[in-house]
């Protein structure tokens, strides 16, 4: 099955099985920020961006973001909006393991990008399809809140 | 990897989709997100009914009319300062994921007839109607799964008034129990899910006696088991207490 779409600003053509799910062909393209975790949609650390809102990859087939605008954290390192928001996180002390925070970081893009005003409530809504087992939730809410204020 | 699948088919119209249905082993395919958890070894061929199936919202002074291509988190986007605001916070309360709320649509959420899903629920307790491609419309409750959706249609009348009841052990966690009471003129309809194995509906008077209530109970109660969320005692004594309270908060 072709497939062709935007990554990270560029375009890509690839074949590829027709089961194969987005979370797969980017790990096999090198993206190691999308990671594999529960596999069934339950702890978000494979989110991604398509087209500015926030998907995760395991639930998504490779033939779904035909023509669509996907962005990785790759991609997004460079923008100013993740990288204020990056460091806020570490200022806050808002990262432990690390193993949620590209996940973290990828959702309160697509929360930034979707102009909904920044609160309490609309961060812990966009957090919470990404499963954080060491930090409580309350330093990754304080710094989203912090860099956007 | 969902190994099983061979082909993935992507229509130009229903006719052809709805042919290509018939074929041995092949499934609609619109957001995935259901289907793709599940990877059903048997799913062959995928049906991509996405850029088919509406994704419009129509609201006049006779119905509300919703795309079946319309995710979750769109209706909660459309809805969530406008009326009925009971839809947009069911759409919210079946999946609290955003990622997955961006993914879901409503024509999944009907079509795996999910008795967890608040949406499913409040579509049931609302009397939906689904229009389908190139069948006749039918109520949800009526549907026999067959078929494609391609709009959901709700009088204006079955909007006024509804209430959504959850019980769960958390906020966030998946609820055990869902009352979903809708009342239109005199009328009482309450749709019952959570862990079930289906979605169970009743109406009855706006003015039921206390009898009424515990026979309405009981016969809303009839699928329920004893399990780690509590006794089928416990949960019987809730429906009773809810379905008294929806009833007082409905028609007193």
């Amino acid at each position: 099955m072709r497939i062709s779409f935007q990554l990270n600003g560029k375009a890509v053509e690839t074949d590829a099985h027709p089961g194969m799910t987005v979370l797969e062909f980017l790990r096999s393209e090198a993206f190691f920020s999308v990671k594999q975790g529960c596999d069934k949609g339950e702890c978000g650390t494979c989110s991604i961006l398509v087209d500015d809102r926030c998907y995760n990859a395991c639930l998504l087939l490779l033939h779904s973001i035909q023509g669509k605008r996907v962005e990785t954290l790759e991609g997004l390192n460079g923008s100013s909006e993740t990288r204020k928001l990056q460091e806020s996180f570490i200022s806050e002390g808002a990262i432990q393991c690390g193993y949620c925070t590209p996940g973290m970081l990828v959702s309160l893009t697509a929360l930034q990008r979707s102009g909904e005003p920044l609160s309490a409530e609309s961060v812990r809504d966009s957090l919470a399809g990404n499963l954080c087992r060491c930090t409580g939730y309350l330093k990754p809410v304080k710094a989203a809140l912090e860099q956007g204020s | 990897m969902w190994s099983s699948i061979e082909q993935i088919l992507s229509p130009p119209d229903f006719a052809q989709a709805l042919a290509a249905l018939q074929k041995p082993g092949a499934a609609i395919l619109a957001g995935g997100s259901y289907m793709n958890t599940e990877q059903n070894p048997e799913t062959r061929i995928l049906v991509d009914v996405s850029t088919l199936v509406s994704r419009d919202i129509q609201q006049t002074n006779e119905f509300l009319k919703l795309g079946a291509g319309l995710s979750l988190q769109e209706i909660i986007e459309h809805f969530h300062a406008g009326k009925p605001a009971e839809l947009a916070e069911a759409a919210r309360q079946s999946c609290f994921s955003k990622n997955i709320r961006n993914q879901r649509q409503l024509g999944g959420e009907i079509g795996h007839s999910r008795p967890d899903s608040e949406l499913n629920i409040y579509l049931h307790a609302v009397q939906a109607r689904l229009l389908l491609a190139e069948s006749e419309p039918v109520l949800i409750h009526n549907w026999d799964g067959k078929g494609i959706i391609d709009a959901v249609q709700v009088e204006t009348e079955d909007l006024r008034d509804s209430r959504i009841r959850r019980f769960a052990l958390l906020p966030s966690a998946p609820a055990f129990l869902i009352l979903v009471a809708n009342r239109r003129g005199q009328a009482l309809r309450v749709s019952l899910g959570g862990r079930l194995n289906s979605i169970h509906s009743l109406e009855f008077s706006c003015e039921p006696t206390p009898e009424d209530i515990k026979t309405a109970a009981g016969i809303l109660s009839k699928e329920l088991v004893t399990d780690h969320y509590g006794s089928i005692e416990y949960k019987h004594k809730l429906i009773l207490k809810t379905l008294s309270e929806l009833q007082e908060s409905l028609c007193g």
